[in-house]
């Protein structure tokens, strides 16, 4: 994963208005007020070196950001969303959609806001960390019922054809 | 570990060393038979295993060129990923969670149960139970399944509490923490789980049955068994005698080794077994190796499905243990006064933030997402897994232009549903949402097909040689000492979770091969 790979030309390449205006990008797609500017900086910049790798990508990019860009900088957020709404169909939007997507939820401080740990198993599991800690229901039953279940109920069609045969 | 000669022409070589494969090469060596096995992936321990979702998807799947057409939702949301398979020892087992339901009876002879449907090619299968009950209790033996055998069953977890609470609220009578093959105190030589919530990222702990740390050990202590990793089939080759003669297999620069063979048998999941049967077509097989009836490939199958979440002002935390350990069985029975035949059972799922936020909305984004993002610790979800229909037309085929790294013809999974399909789900998504709903779900939404884990059909058994490609023993109908042993074999799919039906299905296979074998009839 080298820069050597580098697609040519001015394609792929972003300047520092292109990338905030895609930091705006990716929080209007996945808008968490309690989140920082900071993970949506470090997911861009992911994209954008993906971006700078693979060619379709760059152009998609290029396109979304075209898209929403305006004479008079950085729309609001409202603005941001209904131009996105107007080509959330397209392979573009789909792209770079998927890629910033697949960054934010990978990200230690988002997890940190959503509640998720991520690993545990150096922490020994759950096993004595809260795996069966729910206790706003009733203990449930775990063992199988007893009871004989019915596996097969004949149709009332099967019946009627049988009692004509 | 034994080292045969690639000239030596009395080893049995097995294609794949998930459940199917390595239970064959176990029951063989024990027997006192040679086997190479070969895996196309390599040996990666529980040790480097990782507990993050994304670095052992990378680390474990099947990540070669696959394309999804047909009007499934997963030609439109995982067009390059139709299925999730393993590619290491162990196969896909080291993604599987562990649930383990038996068939019922009829699901052994759906023709006569579910009538005629049109577009379906429902089949009787060429055994029934009975054939398979004394080796579903050694499968469940093996796999020291809970709930079985004098084995505990699964504690509650978090998840469970919210699904099981919920099922009982509805009317639903069957449900419990199992059939799940993972221990919960030691057994087998491998310890309980700790509940750290990624088994199906290999399983660290061991806990979780799989050949990586059952199988393949037990076959490997026999001496007899050369497991070759990094070493995947591309051709099976013939002797003029019409036999399997031999495996070409790709090492792990892409160089072609033969390996000589008296017994071939292909485990690679259904939809690669399919790919190298046809890929290995020859003059007096021009449609594709032991494809005489024309049902290679053919018949595919994945267990209908799809997630319901349910979002609660409390608490869940669903990533905490054990990831499918519960089951509602009730609306497996067959009753077509729900408008559909055959059934299906609602399962647990639990999905880390990685995985939530890829499967809960395929393509979703803004406001409406984030907001469900934002109460994944309160949410909970279930699993819906049902018996399809086959039809022909659902196939694995060879694509005419999408190439692997060998520059092999990459496999096309075509996939459509049936509107009996279609109609269980619908009633499956209803049902799970009473169930949340009846425990005080704030919100339920509903989520479409993730890749196919369960993958079937492809080689399907028959007792005619012109309607299937393998006899009740795997065997096929065309090329006799040519053996399938995975899910490919299914005549029909049923409602249950495929591998311990697998497993049993090898290991009344390997009973029989190993008869054949001192008989002299191989």
């Amino acid at each position: 994963m080298t820069t050597g790979h580098s697609s040519s030309g001015t394609q792929s390449t972003f300047t520092s208005t292109e990338e905030l205006l895609l930091v705006s990008v990716a929080r209007a797609m996945y808008p968490h007020p309690g989140l920082p500017d900071g993970p949506y900086e470090r997911v861009v910049a992911l994209v954008l070196n993906e971006a700078s790798r693979t060619a379709v990508l760059a152009l998609a990019v290029r396109s979304v950001l075209t898209t929403v860009s305006t004479a008079h900088g950085s729309p609001g957020e409202l603005e941001m969303t209904a131009a996105l709404e107007a080509i959330a169909a397209t392979d573009s939007f789909g792209a770079v959609r998927s890629r910033l997507c697949h960054h934010l939820y990978a990200d230690r401080e988002v997890w940190v806001l959503m509640g998720y740990p991520g690993p545990s198993f150096a922490d020994g599991g759950y096993l004595h960390r809260g795996f069966n800690d729910l206790s706003w229901l009733p203990e449930p039953r775990i063992d199988e019922s007893g009871e004989e279940m019915v596996e097969v109920v004949p149709s009332s069609d099967t019946v009627e054809t049988e009692s004509r045969a | 570990m034994s080292s045969y000669d690639l000239d030596d022409a009395d080893v049995v070589v097995i294609i794949g060393s998930g459940p199917g494969g390595s239970t064959l090469a176990l029951d063989l060596t024990r027997a006192g038979t040679k086997v190479v096995l070969l895996e196309a992936g390599p040996m990666i321990t529980p040790e480097e295993f990782v507990n993050d979702e994304r670095a052992a998807f990378s680390q474990l799947s099947w990540l070669e060129p696959r394309t999804a057409t047909g009007s499934w939702t997963l030609a439109r949301d995982f067009p390059n990923l139709p299925a999730w398979n393993g590619r290491a020892v162990g196969g896909t087992a080291l993604l599987w969670t562990g649930l383990t339901p038996r068939f019922k009876a009829h699901e052994f002879a759906t023709r006569p149960t579910y009538g005629d449907l049109p577009s379906a090619s429902l089949e009787n299968w060429p055994l029934q139970l009975a054939d398979l009950e004394p080796y579903y209790d050694r499968a469940e033996i093996e796999f020291g399944t809970s709930h079985r055998h004098g084995r505990p069953p699964m504690p509650a977890n978090n998840n469970y509490k919210v699904f099981a609470n919920g099922a009982a609220r509805v009317g639903y009578r069957h449900y419990a923490t199992g059939p799940y093959a993972t221990n919960t105190e030691e057994y087998d030589g491998r310890p309980g789980t700790v509940h750290d919530g990624f088994s199906s990222q290999g399983d660290k702990s061991r806990s979780k049955w799989t050949p990586l740390v059952s199988t393949i050990p037990k076959a490997l202590a026999t001496g007899l068994l050369d497991l070759r990793t990094e070493a995947q089939a591309v051709h099976v080759t013939l002797g003029r005698d019409g036999l399997a003669d031999g495996v070409v297999y790709a090492d792990a620069h892409g160089a072609l080794h033969r390996q000589r063979a008296r017994v071939v048998a292909i485990a690679g999941n259904a939809i690669e077994t399919a790919r190298l049967l046809l890929l290995s077509a020859n003059p007096s097989h021009p449609d594709g190796l032991a494809n005489s009836s024309g049902q290679v490939g053919r018949n595919y199958m994945r267990h209908t499905t799809g997630v319901v979440y349910a979002q609660f002002s409390d608490q869940v935390n669903m990533h905490r243990g054990e990831a499918m350990a519960g089951i509602v069985n009730d609306e497996s029975r067959h009753d077509p006064s729900r408008g559909f035949v055959g059934g299906y059972y609602l399962e647990l799922i639990a999905q880390g933030l990685p995985s939530f936020t890829t499967f809960m909305e395929p393509g979703g984004w803004g406001r409406d997402f984030t907001s469900r993002v934002e109460a994944y610790t309160r949410t909970a979800a279930a699993w819906i897994c049902g018996e399809d229909m086959p039809q022909e037309s659902n196939r694995v085929t060879l694509s005419d232009t999408l190439t692997d790294r060998l520059g092999l013809p990459a496999p096309v999974v075509h996939y459509d549903d049936h509107p009996n399909d279609l109609a269980m789900r619908e009633h499956a998504y209803r049902q799970a949402e009473a169930m949340y709903r009846a425990v005080g779900a704030e919100r339920v939404f509903r989520a479409p097909a993730m890749p196919s884990g369960h993958n079937m059909g492809t080689a399907r058994m028959s007792a005619s040689p012109q309607t299937g490609v393998v006899n009740q023993f795997g065997q096929t109908h065309d090329v006799a000492n040519l053996f399938v042993s995975d899910g490919s074999v299914f005549t029909t799919g049923a409602a249950a979770n495929p591998t311990l039906t697998i497993v049993a299905l090898v290991m009344r296979q390997a009973e029989y091969l190993v008869s054949q074998l001192r008989a002299g009839q191989l």
